[in-house]
């Protein structure tokens, strides 16, 4: 009898392991915008060696940053998900969450993890006290400088606040140096809104205030916004920057048609190649000067624009912890490491020696990292963007005055928000 | 007098061989630009263009490695390629099929509500494709809901099928009403004929009228073969791996949001247009009888 | 052979030939169109596992057409768009197949290679085009300029810009602007222009063929000039055709989403786009759904409108 129900027992113990070796082969839906960062063959890599060693399957799908936003609302609005992982923009942290669709995490992330990461990173994905993707990317704007041109111009190194930058541009453009020094991405889309609220930062506030209100069209949100028209009045910056989205701006700024620029980590790799780059050695990067007035009320007396994504997991989805698993391993510090031509969002990977040596310039990029402004987390965040990105461009083009275009936002906002 | 006449008739030679040169500049300029862009290799794609027109180091790297299936994108593009070719190859037989069948009993049979019939079919297409993404994509998830429920692996979305069924239901009120207008343009007396010699009114379509509007049904089916080639915005939403994508949704995704993709762009762009344009060169004969008898009389 | 085959009545034929299309069609789209149809009653948004509701009777309607600040413009600049490419459609589509009509050297390849534009992908035209119209030195347009000498060498138009073309005209540069016309919008048109005349072409062409060259020798006894004849025969010939050209290009035309969606995202708010926004990025299915029966409806009226004139020409 003894022999027989061990027996029973070996044969159920088989069965189970069979049974579960079948449900074992999991398979999670990922869905990643190839935009800055990692490019798909890094993730593919990252994948297949996660599948290699969890047995998990992943299945990744490749879209562009403005489709993916259409894609993951399509996914959590159906019964079954199409997707169990993807890459959130920050700015959808708001949205998403309000209406459910991320699943939160806090209790996946021990202490450990919440410790390693810097508040200002860790913060852009909370919304109403709970976490909801874990942060991956941090992408941030930085200043480039064309080094030769400045000093063409007989200064001696970039300038340390936006007015000095004008007074070096003016040169510049007097001595026939540049035609427009000045390049970025104002074209009617996302990176408007992130230029502006940078510049809102350089000259001392934020664009909605800590309850969710909009501030914008007083202090330093008009005084920004004015900042951008004077630059195109004074023929400083082209109308070629209207048009321009980040890519184009970074074109300018290396085939040596702009002197001065404010863009994403993605421009120093690219600028110092000299396969596409006509400034490789001339172009510099630093940190984003800020208004005379603003001296001495940051840290670093630098302000930038966050343009972090986080990975998170979708409110329906059916293999959950299997999710987990595949962010904890493509966010981990080790992977970090491997990758740092991608800022790190590690404190410890950030002050390792190693992250040192590998990036010299790890350190400036700490700093700004440490200075950026969020844009406003507030959940119907595409529309309320959309309006200032219409009015803002209606101001840059001069259909608007600067203070009109800006009350004339707030009041659309304010309706939206149904304040 | 006469040498009047004569300069008057010279002038008006030169005119037109002007314009025609014109029109083959007009036409063939930009596809030769698309060609061009894509032999160019990628770090000369933004040199000056005012006096590079063409590369230095002109290669095919960017059209071969369209086809290359150990590259990621030669793989998705020979997917996306041969998906587009079956999806609108089917679309086409189908809706020919069913739209012929339909525009002969619009065009010959008598029963009643014939005109609304008529108006709502072709109405269907006013409504802008993108208003029904959403609930489209939510009753075809919903599907999906359903057949795990009862354990089946069919599903719809991410499939070729999807898309069949979605193309077919739009283009084809549009066939059936260009496949009626040939139809009334065929006199009834042949018909007549044949049905007295003892046809039924179904021998008498597949022996008499079809091959008379056999212009016409090439011309439909060109057209409709390029509408589904062409499709972006539901392709873009219910696709996802190589099982569905199509050629419209590979272009959008090349490059990333930091790289213009141009030169890749060009090469599979121009890829990408030659069935359509050997289909239309191939049948251009029948296709310029086929308009025109269909249109005149809507 | 006396017709006494056992056939089904007219009735029955004509249901059974017509069922397959008609089933593909209710099934497949009328459900989507009904359930579009009652959004469009209510405030929804998605929230997980599906969407949220909210009564708002006609709401949605009034709002747009008395309160949205975005909706009447759109409509003005995609009626806009719908009216220029019809006209430079018609002008370029008659002139090409007037010249096509004569006869020269090599007229057989001319009339082949004519439909080349019009089999391009939608999406391959607009990349394309954004390609030719760069505003730098690498766009192949300011290369031709450059080249043509009508701009020195260092000066790069950004082609798809928003400046107000024609601003400093009186009368039109007011118009442009109350219609919220731009340089993009119109370099946009062109493009579109460019992919689609050769349909207008070959429909006027065959047309033409159809004019006996009787009429024209004798209009030349009679001593009437070209223009003269084009207005006088060719022009009343053609009529039906262009009638047809009309509805079908006026339908495409204010429905057109993926060109302008292309090159300029959201920042040209034709109705196709301004829908799209609405819908898919805002989320707000309801206005969304609103919106695309106020489109749906404009169509139809002007689709009725149009057919009116043409079941009135079918004397020809």
């Amino acid at each position: 009898m003894k022999k027989f129900i061990f027996g029973l027992f070996l044969v159920s113990i088989f069965l189970m392991s069979i049974f579960s070796a079948v449900f074992a082969a999991e398979e999670i839906n990922v869905i990643y915008m190839a935009q800055a960062a990692y490019q798909p063959n890094e993730i593919r890599d990252m994948a297949d060696l996660f599948e290699e060693l969890s047995g998990i399957k992943v299945n990744l799908e490749f879209v562009k940053y403005d489709e993916q936003h259409e894609k993951v609302v399509a996914s959590a609005v159906a019964p079954i998900p199409t997707y169990d992982v993807f890459s959130l923009d920050l700015i959808w942290t708001a949205e998403f969450a309000s209406k459910g669709f991320c699943e939160e995490l806090d209790d996946y992330m021990s202490p450990m993890v919440k410790d390693d990461i810097a508040p200002a990173i860790m913060d852009a994905f909370v919304f109403d006290g709970k976490t909801w993707a874990m942060p991956f990317l941090a992408n941030f704007q930085l200043f480039f400088y064309n080094l030769d041109m400045i000093k063409k111009a007989g200064f001696d190194g970039p300038p340390k606040t936006l007015e000095e930058m004008v007074v070096q541009m003016e040169a510049m453009k007097e001595k026939g140096i540049v035609k427009f020094p000045w390049t970025d991405s104002w074209n009617q889309k996302e990176g408007l809104t992130c230029e502006y609220v940078w510049l809102t930062g350089a000259f001392g506030g934020d664009t909605f205030d800590e309850m969710g209100k909009p501030i914008f069209n007083t202090g330093p949100g008009l005084k920004a916004l004015e900042f951008m028209v004077s630059l195109l009045d004074k023929g400083l910056a082209s109308q070629k920057s209207l048009t321009n989205d980040e890519p184009a701006a970074k074109d300018d700024f290396i085939a040596g048609n702009a002197a001065f620029t404010s863009n994403w980590t993605f421009q120093y790799g690219l600028m110092n190649d000299p396969s596409v780059s006509k400034v490789a050695g001339a172009g510099k990067m630093g940190l984003l000067p800020v208004a005379e007035e603003t001296l001495g009320m940051y840290p670093y007396d630098t302000s930038s624009v966050s343009g972090f994504q986080g990975a998170a997991i979708l409110a329906n989805s059916k293999n959950k912890d299997a999710a987990w698993k595949y962010i904890r391993f493509i966010t981990s510090p080790i992977v970090q490491r491997a990758y740092l031509t991608e800022m790190p969002v590690w404190n410890s990977v950030q002050n390792s020696a190693y992250a040192k040596t590998m990036d010299p310039v790890i350190e400036v990029k700490a700093k700004e990292i440490a200075s950026v402004h969020h844009r406003p987390k507030v959940p119907p965040y595409p529309e309320v963007s959309s309006i200032l990105q219409r009015y803002i461009h209606m101001a840059l083009s001069k259909k608007m005055e600067p203070k009109e275009a800006l009350d004339k936002a707030k009041e659309e906002i304010e309706a939206v928000m149904g304040m | 007098m006469f040498l009047k006449g004569k300069i008057r008739k010279t002038i008006s030679r030169i005119i037109l061989y002007f314009l025609v040169i014109f029109i083959i500049l007009w036409t063939l300029a930009p596809f030769t630009w698309l060609f061009l862009s894509g032999i160019f290799p990628h770090q000369e794609l933004l040199s000056d263009r005012a006096t590079n027109w063409f590369p230095k180091n002109p290669t095919l790297k960017n059209y071969s490695s369209m086809f290359n299936m150990k590259s990621h994108i030669g793989q998705r593009f020979v997917f996306a390629f041969r998906n587009s070719l079956i999806i609108s190859g089917s679309v086409t037989i189908i809706c020919l099929l069913f739209g012929t069948m339909a525009a002969y009993a619009l065009a010959r049979l008598k029963f009643p509500f014939k005109n609304n019939i008529v108006m709502s079919l072709i109405s269907i297409r006013m409504i802008p494709t993108v208003a029904l993404v959403i609930p489209f994509f939510v009753i075809i998830r919903s599907f999906d809901y359903l057949f795990i429920q009862i354990n089946s692996q069919f599903h719809l979305y991410d499939t070729k099928l999807n898309l069949v069924i979605l193309y077919v239901t739009f283009i084809l009120g549009f066939v059936i009403w260009i496949m009626r207008g040939f139809f009334l343009t065929i006199p009834h007396e042949l018909e007549e004929a044949a049905r007295i010699d003892g046809c039924s009114r179904v021998q008498a379509l597949i022996k008499i009228i079809l091959p008379l509007s056999a212009p016409g049904l090439v011309a439909t089916g060109i057209f409709t073969f390029l509408l589904a080639w062409d499709e972006f915005v539901l392709a873009l939403v219910f696709t996802k791996t190589t099982n569905s994508i199509t050629v419209p949704v590979f272009i959008t995704s090349l490059g990333s949001q930091y790289i213009h993709a141009f030169d890749q762009i060009a090469a599979s762009g121009f890829i990408a247009s030659l069935p359509p344009i050997i289909l239309a060169l191939v049948f251009q004969k029948f296709l310029i009888k086929g308009l025109t008898a269909g249109s005149t009389k809507g | 052979m006396a017709i006494n085959r056992k056939e089904l009545s007219s009735n029955r034929l004509a249901w059974v030939m017509m069922s397959p299309s008609i089933l593909i069609i209710l099934a497949v789209v009328i459900g989507p169109l009904v359930f579009a149809f009652y959004l469009s009653f209510y405030k929804a948004e998605p929230v997980i596992g599906g969407i949220a509701t909210k009564f708002v009777g006609w709401g949605n309607y009034i709002y747009y057409f008395l309160q949205d600040p975005l909706f009447w413009s759109s409509v003005r600049i995609t009626v806009y768009f719908t009216f220029i490419s019809l006209i430079l459609e018609l002008i370029l589509g008659i002139g090409f197949a007037l010249v096509l009509n004569k006869s020269f050297i090599g007229r057989g390849f001319v009339r082949s290679i004519i439909l080349l534009p019009w089999a391009l992908p939608t999406v391959v035209n607009a990349r394309m085009w954004e390609w030719i119209y760069a505003g730098s030195s690498f766009g192949a347009l300011n290369g031709l300029m450059k080249v043509l000498r009508i701009f020195p060498p260092d000066y790069d138009k950004v082609w798809l810009g928003f400046e107000v073309p024609l601003r400093n005209i009186p009368l039109i540069g007011q118009f442009m602007e109350w219609v919220g016309a731009t340089t993009a919008l119109n370099m946009i048109i062109f493009a579109d222009t460019w992919k689609v005349t050769p349909l207008v072409t070959l429909l006027v062409l065959a047309a033409l063929q159809t004019i006996p060259d009787s009429y024209y020798e004798a209009a030349g006894i009679d001593g009437a000039g070209a223009w003269k004849q084009f207005w006088g025969i060719t022009f009343p010939l053609l009529r039906p055709v262009l009638l047809v050209v009309l509805v079908l290009r006026t339908m495409e035309l204010f429905r057109v989403f993926d060109i302008i969606y292309i090159l300029m995202q959201y920042s040209i708010r034709v109705v196709g786009v301004y829908t799209f926004e609405t819908g898919m990025k805002f989320l707000r299915f309801g206005r969304g759904s609103a919106l695309s029966f106020f489109v749906g409806l404009f169509i139809l009226l002007i689709a009725l409108l149009y057919v009116k004139l043409l079941y009135s020409e079918e004397t020809y």
